[in-house]
């Protein structure tokens, strides 16, 4: 019998958070994954869950977990563990996620094991890698029995998405304790962030001092459109007043990890690679074979990026047309 | 003991309220005083009395000989006049005051020659009022302001300076009117002949009318110096007196981590009492502003601002610090009285971190020692600074968040980067190059540090130290992956807990190496080589060589303090030693490019070395070397110290490119350097300046090392 993983997917107005769907995706390969949605478009999302690998919903509909701070949330996830027993509670890395895993972990003495980065079984033993120090790896397992809580880091799965299944949904009907409405959120604010959003693309084309001048910065902004990116950049650009500091990839700006990266006229200094190095795929664009860039780069061309950019550009585009 | 041709007093009636007036504003002096020294009281411990002796003999110098304010010639003799001219008057003063008793000073008093020099200094004191009046008032350079409170405090001063040396002026002249020219002095004899029409009755009472004039001018003037800058005239002799005598390149060290109940300084009284001396010692001059690299490039960071507001601070909460049972809070006088913007920020509560010294301003400085190196009065603001970035980080957890990567790596991977420290020693594959631990006798350890280990244009760096280091057939060795980060930017950011952890890992490591120099009798376990003590001698001292003055800083100078004692070169210094014994020899004048040298920091101001560099290069280069005007300890920061390096920049002009358009301006085609951070830093500089075809960044090493290698002495360099 195939090992059950439950997911609890957290909303985000009214949408499963992309974290949430990743984990659901790994969970349905590593075995039976139940989803639980909690919140006032429970219901709603709970009906598509099936399409990202859950096979049974459990869903909530009660605004009580929108308004209050992770402890209602606990206590229902509590509450469905006395009854089932799963064999892992996978979760994406989330401020609210991570809150409801150290609470969950405590009161119901599970075990938690954070910042995954794989898991899989090994019979009914779960073996979860963690990365420790750099490019080091461990691996490491519940001394237990019982359900154990997993917090994956994001981006480290897929979604994947499978149009038409759908899941079992059972809708929960369970009074939620006065008690655990104790942190009411009073207000939301959404933090207005500039420039492209880095961390949450899967391509990210970018352009450092190779390009020549700050008008050719447009070639890169180019090519990120037509593969539906977003536009990055060095520090040596951004210092030049090129682009603003938000396009900034590297040690002193955003650290991301999508799944391709396009170098485009980048030597590779250290303060960038820190930023981007674990990128899935990583192709370089430089006139300089001696680049430092070729050495982390699956995928090299040699020549210069302002003839290239273009020509990359124009077949993108063509073959997106056909 | 020659009385006074005239009674001063006319008579007991005066003499008895002079007397009255004088213990009046004794006391008062006293109470205003005696406050700030309880309050010094207050704060926490600290040992200033090491080198007794070179202390005494340094504190004639600075303040008798008035060395340090010399440095700048113009106000600096104008100081030394007044400074001289006011101890000088004092003597006078007090001989007039003995005046009112019908008395005089033994051996001063009545002495033609001493009146002489007194007048004499009262002209030179006059002539430097000028001087600072026109500068204060005409020139107004802008580091005389400060945000803290108005310009007036500079005027009353001179007034009241101005006060005194006419009072006293006043007071010979109609002295020597009344008394026909019997009460000689030289200023009296001068303008004394202008009161003869007066009679005698008008002279003597206007003679008396002075005499109060001067004697209360002075006492006033004691009474308002305790809360004025001219506070620093009572408490610079002790401040330089107690300055750091300590190696500069070190920071305090925070004892007792696991234990103690606060991490840094958010609150005046929290710093030791030299810490606050040092606001009493100010003397706002701003002479640390106009050198900081942060103020000149327009960052919210002004080093005069730091001390001044410490010093506010601490007034703020004088009251609070001195508690309820002290003479001053009974006498209702524990709070000291504040300025108008200090009123303010009191009323808002406004606290010492984060509101009278705002945590920008904290973030901005580079810890280049600039500021502390100008000081005349040896003031510290570094450990200032980075005191309260430890409250900060340690109890705030309030740091640029750029910064996080930088505490995990070094946490994790023992190098700022996310790379594994197992491949630390990846630069060196195909050099021929030993570990430690396949060469344990080696000689010299080149210690590699971060940026020489994995960033790649410093592996260069590192790669010609090697070659050096073999053309000189130097038995030597690298650590590789035993060698971790050292822990100097953690904590000059502020994160002391992650230096001790790096350092105690690193002492353990090269202690083991048998490179500990200073055997701790104490524990046993320290300055021996594993088994060297019971197999009989010793191993001679070994060296330890790095490319980075932040590495050799912290472990030359910090280290120590856990017990870690070590023999440290920087390679520049290395090399010339190399050179002088005629280990590697060097074609003269093999590169002729135009080159100018910027010191770094951590060797230059904190370490004195700034000759071995340049002789090293020129003997390379015979056309010398363009120096940037500022040079050796005007050295301009290259903007990454202090862990700026791993901070943005987000405010004003970058300093990186400010220095390297100096170094443009020298029209020098290579700017040597001596520091991976400044290697970094201005090759950054240069391609912000878009000036990649005109000026090369090059490590000295890197200059040396082509030399070797280059066969044919007349070869010239192609760029």
């Amino acid at each position: 019998m195939p090992n059950t993983i439950w997911v609890l997917v957290e909303l985000e107005d009214g949408k499963p958070a992309r974290s949430s769907l990743e984990v659901l995706s790994k969970a349905a390969q590593l075995g039976r994954a139940e989803a639980i949605v909690l919140g006032s478009a429970a219901a709603e999302v709970a009906s598509t869950l099936g399409e990202y690998g859950a096979e049974k919903v459990y869903a909530h509909a009660d605004a009580a977990y929108d308004d209050y701070l992770t402890l209602p949330a606990v206590d229902t996830v509590s509450q469905l563990l006395q009854q089932h027993q799963p064999a892992l509670l996978l979760l994406a890395t989330t401020y609210d996620l991570r809150d409801i895993a150290a609470r969950l972990d405590v009161r119901n003495n599970m075990g938690l094991i954070t910042d995954a980065t794989d898991l899989q079984f090994d019979g009914d033993t779960l073996l979860v890698t963690v990365p420790w120090g750099g490019e080091n790896v461990v691996t490491a397992t519940f001394p237990k029995s019982g359900t154990g809580i997993v917090l994956a880091r994001p981006k480290a799965f897929s979604v994947e998405r499978h149009e038409g299944k759908t899941a079992e949904v059972e809708m929960l009907n369970i009074p939620l304790n006065a008690e655990s409405q104790k942190i009411k959120i009073l207000e939301r604010i959404e933090v207005q962030s500039e420039g492209p959003a880095l961390e949450d693309a899967t391509v990210i084309v970018s352009g450092g001092r190779g390009l020549g001048k700050p008008e050719n910065f447009r070639l890169v902004e180019e090519l990120a459109t037509a593969l539906g990116g977003a536009a990055g950049a060095t520090r040596a650009i951004v210092d030049a007043g090129w682009v603003p500091y938000s396009y900034q990839v590297g040690q002193t700006g955003k650290t991301v990890k999508p799944t391709l990266y396009v170098a485009c006229g980048i030597s590779g200094a250290i303060q960038h690679l820190a930023g981007m190095k674990g990128s899935k795929y990583i192709v370089a664009i430089n006139r300089d074979e001696h680049a430092p860039i070729f050495s982390v780069a699956d995928f090299g061309v040699i020549g210069d990026v302002l003839t290239i950019l273009p020509q990359l550009t124009a077949e993108v585009k063509k073959r997106k047309a056909q | 003991m020659t009385p006074p041709v005239i009674s001063p007093t006319g008579g007991w009636v005066g003499s008895a309220i002079f007397v009255l007036v004088f213990i009046g504003a004794l006391i008062i002096f006293g109470i205003r005083a005696g406050r700030l020294v309880a309050l010094l009281a207050k704060a926490r411990p600290e040992d200033r009395t090491d080198h007794i002796d070179d202390r005494i003999g340094e504190f004639f110098l600075t303040v008798l000989g008035q060395q340090g304010v010399l440095r700048d010639p113009i106000p600096g003799l104008a100081h030394f006049f007044t400074f001289w001219g006011f101890v000088i008057i004092q003597f006078g003063l007090l001989n007039l005051m003995l005046g009112a008793f019908n008395a005089s000073l033994p051996v001063l008093g009545g002495n033609r020659a001493f009146s002489i020099v007194l007048d004499i200094f009262v002209i030179l004191v006059a002539v430097a009022l000028i001087v600072f009046a026109f500068r204060r008032a005409v020139v107004r350079p802008r580091q005389l302001s400060s945000f803290l409170h108005g310009p007036w405090d500079g005027f009353i001063i001179l007034g009241l300076i101005l006060l005194v040396i006419v009072t006293l002026s006043l007071l010979e002249g109609f002295e020597y009117a009344a008394s026909n020219g019997a009460a000689w002095t030289l200023i009296g004899s001068w303008i004394g002949p202008w009161f003869s029409g007066l009679g005698t009755r008008d002279t003597t009472i206007l003679y008396r009318f002075f005499w109060w004039a001067h004697v209360l001018t002075v006492l006033y003037f004691l009474t308002y110096l305790p809360r004025s800058k001219h506070l620093h005239l009572m408490a610079t002799p002790f401040n330089v007196f107690f300055r750091n005598y300590k190696a500069k390149g070190a920071l305090p060290l925070m004892e007792d981590l696991e234990e103690r109940e606060d991490y840094g300084v958010a609150k005046a009284e929290q710093f030791t009492w030299k810490q606050l001396l040092d606001g009493y010692a100010c003397t706002e001059c701003g002479r640390c502003n106009t050198v900081c690299p942060a103020t000149n490039t327009d960052k919210p960071l002004f080093p005069k601002e730091i001390v001044l507001g410490v010093k506010e601070a601490l007034f703020v909460r004088s009251a609070e610090i001195l508690g309820e049972n002290t003479l001053w809070a009974k006498l209702g006088v524990a709070g000291v009285p504040l300025d108008e913007t200090a009123k303010e920020k009191a009323a808002h509560h406004e606290p010492m971190v984060g509101g009278i010294i705002s945590n920008d301003a904290l973030w901005a400085c580079t810890t280049c020692r600039a500021c502390m190196e100008i000081c005349p009065v040896s003031i510290e603001h570094v450990p200032k600074i980075v005191d309260m970035r430890r409250h900060l980080v340690m109890e705030e957890s309030e740091f640029p968040t750029e910064v996080t990567p930088l505490f995990n790596n070094i946490e994790r991977n023992a190098n700022p980067w996310e790379i594994s420290n197992d491949k630390r020693a990846d630069w060196a594959e195909g050099l021929g190059v030993p570990l430690m631990a396949e060469n344990p006798a080696a000689e010299v350890l080149y210690w590699v540090g971060c940026m020489g280990s994995f960033d790649r244009r410093n592996q260069r760096v590192a790669t010609a130290v090697v070659k050096i280091l073999q053309a000189a057939h130097v038995n030597f060795a690298i650590l590789g992956p035993e060698e971790s980060c050292t822990g100097d930017p953690a904590r000059r950011i502020g994160n002391e807990y992650l230096w001790q952890m790096m350092a105690q890992q690193n002492i353990e490591t090269l202690n083991g190496y048998g490179f500990n120099t200073a055997v701790d009798s104490s524990n046993g376990q320290n300055g021996h080589a594993p088994g060297a003590s019971a197999e009989g001698p010793t191993l001679k001292p070994r060296t330890i060589i790095t490319a980075c003055p932040h590495c050799f800083n912290t472990i030359k100078n910090e280290y120590p303090q856990l017990g870690g004692n070590y023999e440290v070169m920087h390679h520049t210094v290395f090399i010339e030693q190399l050179l002088a014994d005629g280990k590697i020899k060097l074609p003269e004048g093999f590169d002729q490019r135009k080159l100018t040298y910027h010191d770094p920091c951590y060797i230059g101001r904190y370490n004195d070395i700034y000759e071995e560099p340049r002789r090293v290069l020129t003997v390379l280069n015979s056309n010398g070397i363009s120096e940037m005007a500022r040079n050796r300890n005007k050295s301009f920061c290259c903007g990454g110290g202090g862990g700026r390096a791993w901070m943005e920049e987000r405010t004003g002009k970058r300093i990186n490119q400010t220095r390297v358009n100096e170094a443009l301006s020298t029209g020098a085609e290579v700017l040597a350097a001596a520091c991976p951070f400044c290697i970094t830093m201005f090759d950054d500089g240069v391609k912000g300046v878009e000036a990649e075809e005109k000026l090369q960044v090059e490590d000295i090493s890197e200059i040396v090392a082509r030399a070797i290698e280059t066969p044919s002495p007349a070869t010239r360099l192609e760029a």
